[in-house]
């Protein structure tokens, strides 16, 4: 083998085994080249040979043991039917906020007296809205997906029938057809979806959402009741706190039906939500400290003065982790009850 | 013209393809490297690609059913393959089924007489 058929070989060597696990790499190289070797010598040249082995790329693929999908067949449909609804629910709320805030806008400039401006600077504000759209749905469906590998890596495949693989499957190994109220449809999760998005959209791009809106004089005044100052320590656990109750949801739904499964899940989400929301409303400066004297200073109605005597933030941070944690034993409860009541006959 | 070719081709594959690993363990009860089982099962008129080989040596050896070992003292180093024990076990369960399956196919065939 002269030096160049010697690179031609070690080319193509290359060519297959870089597609290949850092494990199998060598064995694969010390084959080939045996191989590619063996076949020179009997075809003549070792242009032959590389040409009678075919594409490397062909070559590798022969050595990649089973199928590599990041979200297989079972999983398939419910993926994308959540990046539908979670895209959608990202889209379309952040385009109507910034929508909204390009309107205020141009009201601003028609009172200002310049109305030929309006359209053209809010359509301007709005276009340059569209590449924080397309990030955030690029953000929303890399979540699912993450979410969606985790199922399909971890093997989840929610089957209750174990003993069919221990013993064999027989036609009275086949479990019952769930009730209808012991499955769970796509029906049944949406709502939790589309808050959970929304909230999420709201908070990422748009805490201001959560305001108390007031007249002052001839302006509108905008008193967040969040304490946005603090907003890059708050955001983080919010997150995080969101991304459980999508993975719960997604969850539900690959699994189809009230099991053993959904629950643990569930508990272990919410568990994760309610650690990190005591965070958020005791441990973190949740409200904004000003809420209440900016409001007063600006409010004359006394009726609402009055209302606003009652505000108390320890006291909003506990009623708050009460509902939390009430809704997060209800939703316990309503899976364990429906698992019990129907999921074993 | 070309899709026909096309189906039929992977038609005559996916028939081969269940045979390749009985072809294989029949050729490997003694010592055998790879490009010598290629010829071999070529002069024998089952032809198979060394992409498809090399691979399928690799998993019968993952599985079980093969060893192998580097010889270095010729021209150059060589991997060889021989069947296990358990090796053995599975070729006689496979040759007792494809006789078999050859009897059932023979008659099939037989019976259509085209």
């Amino acid at each position: 083998m002269n030096p160049k058929e010697q690179e031609q070989m070690e080319r193509y060597i290359y060519q297959v085994v870089r597609r290949l696990p850092g494990k199998q790499r060598k064995e694969v190289e010390e084959q080939l080249t045996e191989l590619i070797g063996d076949m020179a010598d009997g075809e003549g040249s070792v242009e032959k040979a590389l040409a009678k082995l075919g594409d490397p790329a062909e070559f590798a693929k022969q050595y990649q043991d089973g199928e590599r999908v990041l979200i297989g067949p079972e999983f398939y449909d419910s993926f994308l039917w959540l990046v539908k609804v979670v895209l959608l629910c990202t889209a379309i709320p952040l385009f109507c906020v910034n929508a909204a805030a390009e309107a205020r806008r141009g009201m601003g400039l028609m009172e200002e007296g310049i109305p030929q401006a309006v359209v053209p600077s809010v359509l301007y504000g709005i276009v340059q809205t569209i590449p924080e759209i397309a990030a955030a749905c690029l953000c929303a469906f890399g979540a699912i997906v993450l979410i969606f590998a985790v199922l399909e890596k971890r093997g989840i495949r929610l089957d209750l029938n174990k003993e069919t693989k221990q013993a064999g499957w027989t036609p009275g190994c086949l479990p019952p057809v769930p009730p209808k109220k012991a499955r769970i449809n796509r029906a049944d999760g949406i709502v939790g979806i589309v808050f959970i998005v929304l909230f999420g959209v709201l908070l990422i791009f748009a805490p201001e959402f959560f305001s108390a809106v007031v007249r002052d004089g001839e302006e509108l005044a905008v008193v967040p009741v969040f304490n946005l100052e603090e907003w890059d320590r708050i955001l983080p656990l919010f997150i995080l706190g969101l991304a459980a109750g999508l993975f719960d949801e997604a969850f539900q739904l690959a699994a189809g039906r009230y099991c053993l499964p959904v629950l643990i899940c569930n508990v272990l989400c919410s568990g994760i939500q309610l650690v990190l929301g005591y965070g958020i409303l005791f441990a973190l400066p949740l409200w904004n400290p000003d809420f209440v004297p900016r409001l007063q200073a600006i409010v004359t109605d006394p009726d609402l003065q009055r209302f606003l005597t009652w505000w108390n933030p320890e006291l909003a941070s506990v009623l708050l982790f009460l509902l939390c944690a009430a809704f997060a034993f209800l939703e316990a409860g309503i899976i364990l009850y429906r698992m019990l009541r129907y999921a074993k006959k | 013209m070309g899709e026909e070719k096309n189906l039929q081709e992977g038609l005559l594959q996916e028939l081969r393809r269940g045979t390749l690993v009985l072809s294989v363990l029949s050729q490997i009860r003694e010592e055998r490297y790879g490009y010598s089982l290629i010829q071999t099962l070529e002069e024998k008129g089952v032809p198979i690609d060394p992409n498809t080989l090399y691979p399928l040596l690799r998993r019968l050896e993952k599985q079980g059913l093969l060893e192998s070992c580097w010889e270095t003292g010729g021209a150059r180093p060589r991997k060889y393959y021989r069947r296990t024990a358990y090796g053995d076990e599975v070729y006689k369960q496979l040759k007792k089924q494809w006789e078999e399956l050859a009897q059932g196919m023979e008659r099939l065939l037989r019976e259509d007489g085209e």
